[in-house]
């Protein structure tokens, strides 16, 4: 494929993906704009090497080059920033803005690996099989970690409306 | 939030849309790799004009050199110090450490027959006692 084509499907890839991808890395590195830079910087290398057409699965190999910039920068800075609680993740359904800050409050009270396995198959809809190749675990694995991590989710996500309930 | 099971609070989670990235910087990109090509270029010819600089500063001090020691092998005289010749070094000079330096710079080198023999050297093998 020529250059030019390779270009117009990374920006098609990223008109896709990008906003799942820019999910998963801020959900890591735990600050929104470190995290859309480090997408920024994915693409970019992409479209200047042009390599995206040796990968087989294209989407988990964007979420693949993501997950290892957000790490090695991480330990070149060897810095982690703590969740950014102030900017928003989600476009909420009905300006439901508390229910995005609480569900944003309880994946951050998810640990790392559970947090990114939820982040994967919900958001970016990827198979436990492929989210499984990406962690380097088995599907099995991803599977009983996903299950793990949404019923801490719901739970946290009620005792926080219960308590705002509680205190309105 | 009702209590939901686990296919249902899935469906709930996936109407939380995640927020769209800013567009790719790709003019930025693009004139950063501009830029970079630039200092690139500057660099290489940068390194090119020192390069050629240097060899020009280093081959004219070779040159500089050769010539100087080709001079000096010309001013040497070709003829061996003898007894003689240091006499007239000890009378002419004004000092006898000027003497001795004149007789140092002389070239030694042998240039004599084997039939003949220097007289420094001969009296350098003679042991003398006192």
């Amino acid at each position: 494929m020529d250059r030019i084509g390779t270009n117009s499907e990374i920006e098609a890839l990223y008109r896709q993906h990008g906003a799942a991808l820019l999910l998963f890395a801020t959900a890591i590195a735990g600050e929104r704009s470190r995290a859309q830079d480090l997408v920024h910087q994915v693409f970019l290398k992409l479209i200047e090497n042009g390599n995206l057409s040796r990968a087989e699965d294209k989407k988990a190999y964007l979420f693949a080059c993501v997950r290892n910039a957000v790490l090695n920068e991480r330990k070149l800075g060897a810095r982690q920033a703590p969740l950014d609680t102030d900017t928003a993740w989600f476009s909420p359904p009905d300006r439901d803005y508390a229910g995005e800050q609480n569900l944003r409050r309880a994946l951050g009270t998810l640990p790392d690996d559970q947090k990114q396995v939820v982040i994967l198959h919900v958001w970016g809809e990827l198979t436990f099989s492929q989210i499984g190749d990406l962690l380097d675990v088995s599907s099995n694995t991803a599977a009983s970690r996903y299950r793990y991590a949404l019923g801490k989710l719901r739970d946290s996500m009620l005792v926080k409306e219960n308590s705002c309930a509680d205190s309105g | 939030m009702p209590t939901l099971d686990d296919d249902r609070f899935e469906a709930y989670l996936k109407q939380f849309r995640p927020i769209v990235p800013d567009a790719i910087p790709l003019n930025e990109h693009r004139q950063k790799s501009w830029r970079r090509l630039v200092l690139r270029s500057v660099g290489a010819a940068a390194v090119v004009i020192l390069g050629v600089v240097s060899f020009y500063v280093v081959n004219s001090r070779v040159t500089e050199k050769r010539s100087n020691s080709a001079s000096l092998e010309m001013a040497l005289p070709k003829r061996p110090l003898t007894m003689r010749d240091a006499n007239a070094l000890l009378a002419a000079a004004p000092s006898y450490k000027a003497a001795v330096d004149n007789m140092a710079f002389h070239n030694q080198g042998s240039t004599i027959s084997k039939e003949k023999q220097s007289a420094l050297a001969v009296l350098a093998k003679e042991k003398i006692k006192l």
